[in-house]
């Protein structure tokens, strides 16, 4: 897995230099031009990578349910993602409020995993402008009175996922297809 | 030797003067009593040899009456003398036929006593008798063992005579009087009663009563003198025996013979001759100073002390006024006149007009006998002038109100008697001087002279009967006094009332009485207020009740003392109440109603009968509470806590309060025991969990009942605590989340983006450990104040609910990879979509909403 990761890297990397050399030819009348007249300056542009992530979700307010929530790579770079569940009470005012709640059970999607962290993971890389598949695809949130309900936070985080140990040194997990694994320390 | 050949010659003589005397007592010539005297006195004096010649002596003398007829106050002195008489044999001799005859028959002047001097001579001294001789006219001894009187023998065939119990003497007047206290035992209580009952007689007096339309009455006096007018009085004064006969002896001893064989032995002091006495002369002839004087009665009715001069040793001379007695050495002598010899006796004398009579007397030398005789006077017309001052005093009963300072009430007049127990018109009155006394109960009428008016029978010259004098006739009207509630035959009398004389009452008016009406009852009986559950008394009602008489208040719960009125006001009248109670006075939870009935009754008379229902008012519990809060997570409020909740119980009947201006509760207000109750849901190991408002039950007990409330009776509002969680050093784009532990257990999670805050609400109290997952926040190390987690109490009060905990990122620990944090997704179940609630959050969250 690591070694594909890294033949990939090293074909982008082939294919960057190539790129960058097919425009240094097309410019290169103009500036063999400014040559025998003058050299014209060439502008090096460097972007830096942008890792970025929101989450999408679908709520049922009548059935309290929510029937979807999926991570977008928002970014330019593949990530890997994961999810924090927070679930807590809060009143009708919306305020938060104090109070054990649990998580309403609900099934992950595929290539979502619950690592003994409490966190869910993606087990794989997400290109830019992906989504991920539905880490929830049907739950339902309790039903209090008193205009009380349970609120359900998704947070969702988003890595670099080349190279491979950014997950590892930052989330102390080993991330594989369809498993996560505790990282060695 | 020769004392007891004399004695019983004496008593031969006697027994035939005695017959003698009788016989001289009755006989209605005068002549004839004289002569009969003087044999009675010559055959009395046999004993004495010598005394033969005493009555030769006589023979030749003028017949002459007893030296006391001519003289009324003679005549009285012989009366008095002859009360007492009795004869040896018994046989009484009427003093008053004796004195009578003596006094009536007598022509002026020749009852005239005999002038002539007369010296008998005893052992050589001579005598001059000029009195007849009444033989045991006074029975006195000084050895009172040796006396012997029989009342009823002195009383007999005399109904002149009465006897009443002797007058007792308290000490003073014995000491006044110079009794020996020994003899003064008896009560001067008696002495008094026999004083009221002689001056009863006088007057003739009527009182009667007569009701008036307005309800008051008219009291009318009628008053006039009878004929006989008296006042009497006891005297005590020393009095003397007398006797014919005069026993002498060597030394100093006198005594006569009274009796057969018994005798009043004398002590006299004698004076010598060569300072002769002065002779002491008075008109009273119960009055002699000296005790055991001897004296003589004068002709013109006075005593005077007889002159006793010692001749020689055992030799003296008894100079009488016009004879003188010489004795000498032992002998007897009888005397012509009697002699008088001083004693002691309780003298009874009434007043005619002022002028003293005498009515009777007490036999006896110091008064040791237990028996008094008496002998009243025949009636005399009373001398004008006397009596002059006497009035008519009347008082008012306390029943009766003062008559208040207007003379004008009380009318005056007169009515002149026609005889034949009739009296004419009435005529007014101005004469007489009405006076009403500074209270008003009492009035006084003066200037009537009942002596110039006493009433008596006449007879007009032509034989046809008449009357003479005038009555007094007095009206004044009575008012009911305020507060008395009437009463059958009131007397209307107060303390005096009656004919006065010197503050003294000579005859008192006779009782009247009035039928008072009584007054009309009203019962009123005032609502009882009662707490529900308490009790009521008997007295509560009784209390309650506002009875009046008139206007006269009867205060119930004072039955047993007058109901709080004063004895006069309810004197002749029974007070009844009956009280018909509820079924039960205890634990009363509903209105009740009581009767009570007033009944005034006074026997013959209409009586008066009211009665009323009373309402007894249980007054009911309301009881107001408060909320109260509590704080969740604090152990539950307990029973005493909860109680602070009970504002007050307000009692009330309908729309009146216990508390009201003049309501009036009877017994102790009732303390209800309450039992609170919290649901048992809204506890957790004994402390509140919930953070809705727990509703209280109260359960009220009073007694045996159980009182109704609305439920829940109040709310304990539950208050929770607030923590504010703030990370400050945080980047806007990430997301921080929090764990938080109460009491050691986990509790909640919670996530912050960026140097955001928020607070958690509804927090009960307890303690809270506030740590950052360092798993998510990897990138910064942070911590609060230096400490990895932060803890905080949150407590049940305004201050110590409330906290903040501050999360601050401090080194970068890793910067070497790129990640971002998505906006934290928030779902809210069963609430409407929090897009809605808080529209910043759709701004920031693709939030798809399906349906």
């Amino acid at each position: 897995m690591k070694k594909r990761i890294q033949s990939k890297r090293i074909y982008r990397v082939a294919a960057i230099i190539c790129c960058l050399m097919l425009m240094i030819s097309l410019k290169t009348p103009n500036t063999m031009a400014w040559l025998s007249d003058g050299a014209e300056p060439v502008i090096n542009s460097f972007y830096q990578s942008r890792v970025g992530c929101e989450v999408i979700q679908s709520f049922d307010p009548l059935t309290n349910q929510v029937r979807a929530a999926q991570i977008q790579n928002t970014g330019d770079i593949p990530v890997y993602v994961r999810i924090r569940l927070i679930v807590y009470r809060q009143n009708g005012r919306g305020e938060v409020i104090g109070g054990r709640e649990q998580l309403p059970g609900f099934s992950p999607g595929e290539y979502w995993v619950r690592h003994s962290d409490g966190y869910y993971y993606f087990t794989r890389p997400l290109a830019p402008g992906e989504k991920s598949s539905q880490l929830i695809t049907e739950m339902n949130l309790p039903v209090y009175p008193k205009n009380e309900s349970q609120a359900l936070e998704i947070l969702a985080e988003a890595i670099q996922s080349f190279p491979a140990n950014a997950a590892s040194d930052t989330w102390g997990v080993v991330i594989m297809e369809n498993d996560v694994t505790r990282s060695q320390p | 030797m020769q004392k007891p050949i004399a004695l019983l010659l004496s008593i031969i003589l006697s027994l035939s003067v005695n017959s003698t005397l009788v016989f001289a007592a009755s006989g209605p010539a005068g002549g004839m009593v004289g002569e009969s005297a003087i044999v009675s006195e010559a055959v009395a004096d046999q004993p004495q040899v010598h005394q033969i010649s005493v009555a030769d002596e006589l023979t030749d003398a003028p017949v002459s009456p007893p030296t006391q007829d001519n003289d009324p106050k003679a005549v009285q002195g012989l009366q008095d003398g002859a009360a007492l008489l009795s004869s040896p044999a018994g046989r009484d001799v009427s003093p008053l036929e004796s004195s009578q005859e003596n006094s009536l028959d007598s022509e002026p002047g020749s009852n005239l006593p005999t002038k002539v001097p007369m010296e008998i001579t005893v052992d050589g001294g001579t005598a001059s008798p000029t009195e007849a001789p009444i033989n045991g006219e006074v029975l006195v001894s000084n050895d009172t063992t040796n006396v012997e009187m029989d009342p009823k023998l002195l009383m007999q065939n005399d109904p002149t005579f009465e006897t009443i119990q002797l007058p007792t003497t308290a000490q003073t007047f014995a000491d006044s009087q110079g009794i020996e206290t020994t003899q003064a035992s008896q009560s001067l209580q008696s002495f008094q009663s026999f004083q009221s009952s002689a001056s009863s007689a006088p007057f003739e007096l009527t009182k009667t009563v007569v009701p008036k339309a307005d309800g008051g009455f008219m009291v009318r006096l009628e008053a006039y003198a009878t004929s006989l007018i008296t006042a009497g009085q006891y005297t005590y004064s020393p009095y003397g025996l007398r006797s014919n006969q005069l026993n002498y002896e060597s030394g100093s001893n006198l005594w006569v013979e009274y009796e057969m064989g018994k005798y009043a032995q004398v002590t006299i002091v004698r004076v010598p001759a060569t300072t002769p006495q002065t002779p002491v002369a008075t008109t009273n002839p119960y009055f002699f100073e000296n005790r055991d004087s001897l004296f003589e009665r004068l002709p013109d009715g006075s005593y005077r002390a007889v002159q006793i001069v010692e001749i020689s040793k055992n030799h003296y001379r008894y100079i009488y006024q016009d004879l003188t007695v010489e004795t000498s050495g032992n002998g007897q002598v009888s005397l012509p006149r009697p002699l008088y010899i001083s004693q002691h006796l309780f003298i009874y004398t009434y007043l005619v007009n002022g002028l003293p009579r005498e009515l009777g007397r007490l036999i006896g030398p110091n008064a040791v006998f237990g028996t008094a005789f008496f002998k009243r006077d025949p009636v005399s017309p009373p001398p004008a002038g006397s009596f002059g001052d006497a009035y008519i005093k009347d008082s008012l009963s306390e029943y009766f109100a003062p008559l208040g300072a207007d003379v004008s009430r009380i009318r005056v007049a007169t009515a002149a008697y026609t005889g034949a127990g009739r009296f004419g018109p009435e005529a007014g009155y101005a004469g007489g001087a009405v006076s009403i006394s500074a209270d008003g109960k009492s009035f006084e009428i003066r200037g009537f002279d009942f002596v110039s008016n006493y009433v008596e029978e006449i007879q007009n010259p032509d034989g046809s009967p008449s009357g003479r004098g005038k009555k007094l006739i007095i009206e004044y009207p009575l008012t009911v006094r305020p507060g008395f509630l009437g009463g059958r035959s009131v007397p209307v009398t107060g303390a005096v009332s009656g004919v006065v004389q010197a503050d003294a009452v000579l005859k008192g008016f006779p009782a009247a009485a009035a039928d008072v009406p009584i007054p009309a009852l009203t019962v009123q009986l005032s609502p009882i207020n009662v707490y529900m559950t308490g009790s009521l008394t008997e007295e509560v009602m009784e209390q309650s009740a506002r009875v009046l008489a008139g206007e006269t208040r009867l205060d119930l719960s004072k039955a047993a003392v007058n109901y709080g009125l004063e004895a006069w006001q309810t004197r002749f009248i029974q007070i009844q109440k009956t009280l018909t109670q509820p079924g039960s006075l205890s634990s009363l939870i509903a209105d009740e109603t009581y009767h009570l009935e007033i009944s005034l009754q006074s026997s013959g008379l209409s009586g008066a009968v009211k009665s009323a229902d009373g309402v007894i008012r249980v007054f009911k519990p309301k009881f107001s509470f408060k909320d109260a809060e509590v704080w969740t997570g604090d152990a539950a409020p307990g029973q005493e806590t909860l109680c602070n909740s009970l504002v007050g119980v307000q009692w009330s009947h309908g729309d009146i309060d216990s508390e009201a201006g003049g309501v009036v509760m009877h017994g102790q207000k009732p303390a209800p025991a309450l039992d609170f109750e919290i649901p048992a849901d809204v506890l957790e190991n004994g402390r509140i969990a919930g953070k809705q408002d727990i509703p209280v039950t109260v359960r009220v007990t009073m007694g045996a009942w159980q009182v109704k409330l609305a439920q829940p009776a109040f709310m304990l509002k539950v208050r929770t605590g607030e923590l504010t969680l703030e990370k400050t050093g945080g980047k806007e784009d990430e997301t921080y989340v929090f764990n938080i532990r109460k009491d050691g257990d986990f509790y909640m999670t919670v996530a912050l983006s960026g140097n955001g805050q928020m607070t958690i609400h509804e927090l009960p109290t307890g303690t809270y450990e506030v740590e950052e997952e360092a798993a998510w926040a990897w990138r910064n190390s942070s911590g609060f104040s230096g400490l990895p987690r932060a803890t905080v109490k949150l407590t049940g009060s305004e201050t110590g609910s409330r906290a903040t905990v501050t999360s601050v990122n401090s080194a970068i620990k890793n910067q070497q990879w790129l990640n971002d944090y998505s906006q934290a997704s928030r779902t809210a179940g069963n609430s409407i979509p929090l897009a809605l609630l808080n529209p910043a959050w759709a701004q920031t969250e693709k939030l798809e909403i399906s349906g």
